[in-house]
């Protein structure tokens, strides 16, 4: 009897835990000047929600967003294809830095095999998408359309 | 005839410490700098009161990493990599006291780049 209880309890319990939960920025000061750059870009940070698969446009704003953030990339000679260490002038400490920005981003761990291979910008997102198992013209029905919408505006921001 | 063509071949392959190619020296730094990037929110913590930034512990980190970064012998990069890797173990660990941190702090090039010029390197006595 009491162990049922406490079974339907914690059943209970799990269904009490709101579906939709807001992912805590994770993008740490570290990375930023705070002073400036982060008031007008913190509104560009696309939310993550527990339920949504990641998309082409979530993760390609998301790995802009934090290089623009970056203090040695000037936010205006960034593109898609720019060198790190040839257009925008970083060494490889700097990738490392990046590499491990990019890590605390998305949750996960970048082996040093690959991070080698970190030589622009849409390498790191190629990546990310080959891990994540996304493809730039499938959108999961998981994702909102709200959402996809959002993420799609600040893809668009990232290009300008 | 110069020493090295004279000298046998032996010789001039040396034991490596660690890394045997400049490839694989190159990850091991990189690594450690990873390490110590990964610390610093702990290293503000632990040393409280020496009041670092986030900005100047990086900065200063990667100064540290910069100041070595004309040495080319391996065997050299080794040691360094492994004199990095106590420093980090000593700082983690807070057997350093706030007042023997110097490494926060120096800014000097405890490595010269070698001249290449005849006059630069008769100077120097090579």
């Amino acid at each position: 009897m009491l162990s049922s209880t406490i079974r339907l309890l914690m059943r209970s319990a799990s269904l009490m835990r709101p579906m939709i939960t807001v992912r805590p920025l994770s993008i740490k000061p570290t990375l930023m000047n705070l002073n400036e750059k982060r008031k007008l870009l913190i509104n560009e940070i696309p939310r993550r929600w527990s339920h949504v698969h990641y998309t082409y446009p979530m993760i390609e704003s998301r790995v802009m967003l934090l290089l623009r953030l970056f203090d040695k990339i000037d936010p205006n000679s960034l593109k898609l294809d720019s060198r790190f260490v040839q257009d925008l002038g970083l060494d490889s400490l700097d990738i490392v830095e990046i590499t491990a920005a990019v890590e605390d981003e998305f949750w996960t761990e970048i082996p040093e095999v690959d991070s080698d291979h970190f030589t622009t910008p849409r390498n790191i997102i190629q990546y990310l998408c080959d891990k994540y198992d996304v493809y730039e013209h499938i959108e999961p029905i998981s994702a909102g359309k709200e959402y996809l919408k959002e993420a799609k505006e600040a893809a668009d921001r990232a290009h300008h | 005839m110069s020493l090295t063509t004279r000298l046998p071949q032996t010789l001039k392959q040396v034991r490596p410490v660690l890394s045997t190619d400049h490839a694989e020296a190159k990850r091991r730094v990189l690594n450690l700098y990873k390490i110590w990037l990964r610390q610093i929110p702990y290293l503000r913590v632990d040393y409280i009161k020496n009041n670092w930034t986030e900005t100047h512990l990086r900065n200063v980190i990667k100064e540290n990493f910069m100041r070595n970064k004309d040495v080319t012998d391996l065997r050299v990069i080794d040691l360094l990599i492994v004199r990095g890797q106590m420093d980090f173990v000593e700082t983690a660990e807070i057997w350093r006291q706030q007042h023997n941190t110097a490494l926060m702090d120096s800014k000097k090039d405890s490595y010269k780049k070698k001249s290449t010029s005849f006059l630069g390197r008769f100077y120097e006595g090579h």
